[in-house]
Formats: C-alpha cells, sequence, structure tokens
C-alpha cells in the first residue's frame, strides 16, 4: 500500500522547515559577505582615491589646467588588495622607475604617511608597462556599514 | 632710493651673478647715451651674496659677501640640511638686520631645493618686512622631474612658498620646469638667461619709479605688493630708428613678450600692477602700447580687477621698452606699512622734472586729489592713545589717510561703531572713492563706518542719469546692473562726466556689493554730460 501524502506531512514539514532554515542561514552568510565586501570595497577605494590625490598634489603646476598624472585604481576583492596605478602625463617623466625608483618610494611613504591609515600596508612598487603600481593591502576587517 | 639685492645660498648666488652682469651690460648701453644717469642707476643698487659656505663666494667682491653661521656651520655649507641653515641665520640674526635697515626695498633672490636658500628664504623676508621693507621675493622652485633636486627637497620648497602664501607676503616664483621645452631645447645657460634677464631688466623700470616718489603714489606701490599671491615681472625692448615711432608691428611684439613669462608662476586674473614705459615717442604710441597690454590683462573678464599704475619716462637713454610688474589679484588687502623714510633725501634719476604718469584705471581721480604718503605709526601717536580715549580727526579725509598709515589710532576707531564721532562729507568720500589707496581702506572699516560712509554718499547729491551705450543700444545708468557698469567702463568710450560717475558706481559695488547701487538717486543728465555726435566724432579722430 502506497502511503498517502497526509501520511508523510510530518516528513514534508520538517523538510520544508529545514530547507527554510538552510536558505535562510545561506542567505545570510551571503548578505554578510556581500556587505563586508561592499564594505571592503569602499574602504580600498576610499584610501586609493586619498592616496592619488596627496600624491598628485605637489605635482600640479600653477597656471595649468592639465593633471601631471594618470591615475587607475585595480580591486582584488579576494585578497583585500588595492592596486594604485600611476603613470606619467602632460609630457612630463614621473612617476616612473627606471629613473626615479627613489622618489618613487620616498613620495609612496609620504603620501602613506599623510594618510595614517594603519589598516593598510604597501609593498614594493613595481613597473607594469607605463605604469608605476603601488600595492596595498587591507589587514583589517572594515567597519559595517554606518559604522567608521 | 636704494635697492638691496640680496642673493641667498649657492643657486640665489648664480641669479645674482647673472642678474649683475645682465644689468651692467644694460649700464653699458646706458653710459654710452648718458654717463650721469648710469652712474645714478649703479649707485641705486647694491648686491650682498648671503651664504654659509665660505668657498662658494671666493669670486665675489668681499664687501658683497655676507657669511652667516660661522660656529653653526664653520662656514662649510649648511650640508644641504634647511634646518641648519635656518640655524646659522639665527646666529647672524643681527648682521642680516643690520644690513637690511640701510635699504628701503630689498629683492630677496634664493632657490628651494638644498640647504642655505631653502632654510633661510622665509625668515630673511619675514625680517625684511618687519622693518618695513618694500621686499620682493623671488624664490625658485626647482624641478625633480629633471633630477635637479631629490623629490623630498622639492616638496621642501613647496612648504616655503605655502609659508609665503599663509604670511600673506607675494613673492615671484620661478618655475624650473619650464625651461625644459622638448619643442624648443636649449643649453641650460641660455634658459638661465632667459629667466633672469626679467629681473635685471624689471630693475632698471622699479629703480626709475621708486626714484622719484614724490611722483608716483605710495599707497598704490603699498597696495600693489599687499597680500597673497604671485607677481611676474615682463620686459621688452623697443627699439625704433631714431626720430621715428615705433611701429604696430613692433608694439604689438614688444607687448607679447612683456606679458608673456613661461617660466613664473602666475595663474589668477592680474589686479593692480605697475607699467613702466621708456621711450621718447608720441602720446599716440603710448596709448597703444597702453591699450594692449590692458586687453590682455583683461581678457575675457567683465569684472576683470586689472588696476594699471603707469610710469613714463621721456628722455630716460636706451634702451627703450616697457618694463611691468603684475600682481595676482587675490582680493582688497589693506596696504603693506612701508617706511620710505630712508628715500626722502634720494635725488630722482632724471634730473629735470620728468611726466611721471600715475594714470589710473576706471577713472582715478588722483591728479586732484593727491594722495597721502605711506610711512609708518609714528611712537608718538601710539604713545598718546589710552584705551579708553577714541582719538578724533578733523575731517574724514584725515581720518582714512591715517588708517591708511597704519594709525593704531585710526585703527581702533575705525573699528569700532562710533560713527557719530566725525562728520563725513559724501563729497569727499566721492573724491576718496576715486583713489586706490582709499579703496585698500574700506574694506578694514567696521560695518557701521561703511553704512555710514556709503549713507554720506548716497546722501551728498544723486548721479547724473546719464545715457550710455549698451549693445548698440542706449540705456540710463541707473538702469545698469554693476555688472554691465564694469563693462561699459572698460570697453565702451564715455564722456568724461559719465564715466567719473560710472566709474563712482563700479567702485561702490565692488566695496559694498552690488546691492548697494540700488540707494542710489539718479537725476537727470544734463545735456553736457551726454556723449554728442561732434564728441564722437572727435574722440574717433583722437584715436
Amino acid at each position: 500500500m502506497v502511503p498517502s501524502v497526509a501520511d508523510n506531512a510530518p516528513v514534508f514539514l520538517w523538510s520544508g522547515a529545514t530547507l527554510l532554515l538552510m536558505a535562510l542561514i545561506t542567505w545570510r552568510a551571503a548578505f554578510t559577505h556581500l556587505k563586508h565586501r561592499r564594505a571592503a570595497t569602499r574602504v580600498m577605494e576610499s584610501f586609493a582615491e586619498r592616496f592619488i590625490s596627496e600624491f598628485e598634489r605637489p605635482l600640479r603646476q600653477p597656471g595649468s589646467v592639465e593633471r601631471p598624472l594618470e591615475a587607475r585604481m585595480r580591486l582584488v576583492l579576494r585578497r583585500r588588495r588595492v592596486d594604485i596605478l600611476l603613470a606619467p602625463n602632460g609630457g612630463r617623466s614621473y612617476p616612473n622607475l627606471t629613473d626615479h625608483r627613489k622618489n618613487m618610494a620616498y613620495d609612496v611613504g609620504r603620501v602613506v604617511g599623510l594618510i595614517a591609515d594603519t589598516r593598510f600596508t604597501t609593498g614594493d612598487v613595481y613597473a607594469h608597462g607605463r605604469w608605476v603600481v603601488v600595492p596595498c593591502r587591507l589587514t583589517t576587517e572594515p567597519a559595517e556599514e554606518g559604522g567608521t | 632710493m636704494n635697492i638691496l639685492l640680496l642673493s641667498l645660498g649657492g643657486g640665489g648666488g648664480a641669479i645674482l651673478r647673472s642678474v649683475k652682469a645682465l644689468f651692467r651690460r644694460d649700464l653699458m648701453v646706458t653710459q654710452k647715451a648718458d654717463g650721469k644717469y648710469a652712474d645714478r642707476l649703479r649707485r641705486a643698487v647694491s648686491t650682498r651674496f648671503l651664504d654659509t659656505n665660505e668657498f662658494s663666494l671666493t669670486d665675489i667682491p668681499r664687501e658683497e659677501r655676507l657669511l652667516i653661521g660661522a660656529r653653526t656651520t664653520g662656514l662649510l655649507g649648511a650640508r644641504h640640511d634647511p634646518q641648519v641653515a635656518a640655524q646659522a641665520l639665527e646666529e647672524s640674526r643681527a648682521e642680516v638686520e643690520a644690513l637690511l635697515s640701510e635699504y628701503s626695498v630689498v629683492f630677496v633672490i634664493g632657490t628651494g631645493g638644498k640647504g642655505t636658500g631653502a632654510g633661510t628664504m622665509f625668515p630673511v623676508v619675514q625680517m625684511a618686512r618687519e622693518q618695513r621693507k618694500l621686499v620682493v621675493p623671488i624664490f625658485v622652485r626647482p624641478s625633480f622631474d629633471r633630477h635637479e633636486v631629490e623629490k623630498r627637497r622639492y616638496d621642501h620648497a613647496l612648504r616655503v612658498i605655502e609659508q609665503f602664501d599663509r604670511a600673506k607676503i607675494r613673492l615671484i616664483e620661478i618655475l624650473n620646469d619650464r625651461g625644459y621645452e622638448e619643442s624648443d631645447p636649449q643649453p641650460q645657460a641660455v634658459v638661465w638667461e632667459r629667466m633672469n634677464l626679467p629681473i635685471a631688466r624689471g630693475l632698471r623700470g622699479l629703480i626709475f619709479v621708486l626714484s622719484d616718489l614724490s611722483q608716483v603714489d605710495p599707497s598704490d606701490l603699498a597696495t600693489l605688493f599687499a597680500g597673497e599671491g604671485r607677481l611676474r615681472l615682463g620686459f621688452s625692448e623697443i627699439d625704433p630708428r631714431p626720430s621715428e615711432e615705433p611701429s604696430d608691428e613692433m608694439i604689438d611684439e614688444a607687448i607679447r613678450t612683456c606679458w608673456r613669462n613661461p617660466y613664473y608662476a602666475f595663474e589668477r586674473q592680474t589686479g593692480t600692477s605697475l607699467v613702466c614705459i621708456q621711450g621718447d615717442w608720441s602720446n599716440i604710441a603710448d596709448a597703444k602700447i597702453k591699450s594692449r597690454l590692458a586687453a590682455l590683462a583683461v581678457g575675457s573678464h567683465a569684472d576683470s580687477p586689472y588696476t594699471p599704475l603707469y610710469a613714463r619716462s621721456l628722455r630716460a637713454p636706451r634702451p627703450w621698452g616697457i618694463t611691468a610688474l603684475f600682481a595676482e589679484y587675490t582680493g582688497t588687502h589693506t596696504p603693506l606699512a612701508v617706511d620710505w623714510g630712508v628715500d626722502r633725501s634720494a635725488t630722482p634719476l632724471l634730473p629735470a622734472p620728468v611726466p611721471l604718469q600715475r594714470v589710473p584705471a576706471l577713472g582715478d581721480d588722483q591728479a586732484a586729489t593727491p594722495p597721502p604718503s605711506v610711512v609708518a605709526p609714528s611712537a608718538s601717536t601710539e604713545a598718546v592713545v589710552t584705551p579708553d580715549a577714541l582719538p578724533s580727526f578733523s575731517t574724514f579725509w584725515d581720518f582714512a589717510v591715517a588708517i591708511n598709515r597704519a594709525d593704531r589710532a585710526a585703527l581702533k576707531l575705525a573699528g569700532t561703531a562710533d560713527v557719530d564721532s566725525l562728520a563725513i562729507d559724501g563729497g569727499e568720500v566721492k573724491k576718496l572713492l576715486g583713489t586706490v589707496w582709499f579703496r585698500a581702506v574700506v574694506p578694514g572699516l567696521s560695518h557701521a563706518w561703511r553704512d555710514r560712509v556709503l549713507e554720506a554718499l548716497v546722501e551728498h547729491a544723486p548721479i547724473p542719469n546719464h545715457r550710455v551705450k549698451l549693445d548698440g543700444r542706449g540705456v540710463l545708468l541707473s538702469e545698469l546692473t554693476h555688472a554691465q557698469l564694469n563693462d561699459i567702463v572698460k570697453r565702451t568710450y564715455l564722456p568724461d562726466l559719465a564715466r567719473a560717475d560710472a566709474d563712482l558706481l563700479v567702485n561702490v559695488g565692488r566695496l559694498w556689493g552690488a546691492d548697494a547701487l540700488r540707494r542710489f538717486h539718479f537725476a537727470d543728465a544734463s545735456p553736457n554730460g551726454e556723449r554728442s555726435k561732434l564728441g564722437a566724432l572727435l574722440h574717433g579722430l583722437r584715436e
């Protein structure tokens, strides 16, 4: 005799409840992950923007509207890393590592010191094509949304 | 009048050597034409080379050396350390101050990037300012991009420049980066000469102006140098054939050269500026020079703050041309308290009366209202002021003059709301507003005084409601906004009467805000104030 649906009602109920719970847990975990990811993205982007702005400030020439450098950022969220890519603009030669390695090391230290964000560490700068890459790593968990 | 050219450190010394050589070359040309004039020029300028390293001054005559910090540095240099240089200066402060005290105008030349220039530039300029000298700092921002210095030294140079801005001291900032032109590569010596020549030639014009302060309004000069921002020296030669007028092409080229100085930092609009014209040609050529320079300075800004102070020298020996000192407009500032006292017994460069003009823009009414000279507040004035007793001035004019002299008693009264202590004559205010120095005094008055002054002006008499041309149609003065008035004053021919009233309204709008214009009453203009067809025709012929 084939059991009826009504006979298996408790099983279905429990299975359904378990599935729902699992879905909730998964959703919660995904939500938390995404929230952290968003927070980390925001923190890393903000750091990179401040870095670029402070790096660029002394390079601006009076009376010139042209930006003295080109800048990009590359986020590697999985590794909590933001690479800041800098290249000269407007006929200038700085930044580059060919003849300005020492100046670059000084400048990265200067900018990091000014920003004074202890959540980040910087690695050795390296060249990639015409770009100078400043790798920066977020070492702590960023504060959750709405926090500081 | 005496001018000190003081270099600081090796970089400044190199520039001063070059300026000195260029100035001497000019003097040789002048000597052929007029030996006495050349002698006066020569006597007017002294050079001193300040350094911490005695070996870098071996080629300099002993009397021109100023070695500082013997104990701090052993006279072996500041070890490329600005801090050491600053200590050396502190050690020799008395000698440097004594040197500065002998001159009324001081050019301080230094370069950023190493030790002595970078470490002493700002403190030396401050010393001169404290002694109420007219100081022209010339500071070189080195290039790290082209490996003149390391980046950290370049950044230090920027911090020196920021010190000047914070202290509201104008400076000439030379950008070495601009000396490297990929499209026009030149040997370094050529670039340096290009950078330094305007200083040498600008000196000639400035010496001329400063040599006879009775004919130049010192308050205007004090206004030009007041506030933060950059200065730019420009020069160009105009060398017409004997007894001939300079051609239009010559003038155009000279104006372009004088205006363009790519090596100097200058990014804002041009404000009060000094333009010295030297050469025996007609007033037509003068007018062309002024008009073309004004066109460049004003550009497309309807509300341009360009206020030229013209100095004209006839019978000056060659080389002829234009020298100009342009100042960035950074707002209205209280004129500097400059002690011109050292110059009182000075002999003018040219012995005969020189038709030196102060030709203000915007109908400045200087001729009718001789300006006061700027002097430091006297000790006796300070002594009689007590906290409770405010001084009395016989007229508002005297009061304004005292404020302009930075008289403490006047400044104190100007900051109060005690506006009834002095009767204000609107006619007097009207005349005062035509002067550059008074326009710099107004922002220093308290709100109560400003209101009272404006009220006196408004009540004095209605403004004739002249009909003027705007975009080809006739409009009344009362219908114009401040911006439109500004535009008309700068770009349109106006009969003298109408121009004076329009200038007055422009100045009121600038000092009290555009809304203040609504408080004025206007009366029907007399037919004499209108531009008649005959008047327009005659004006056309004059042009």
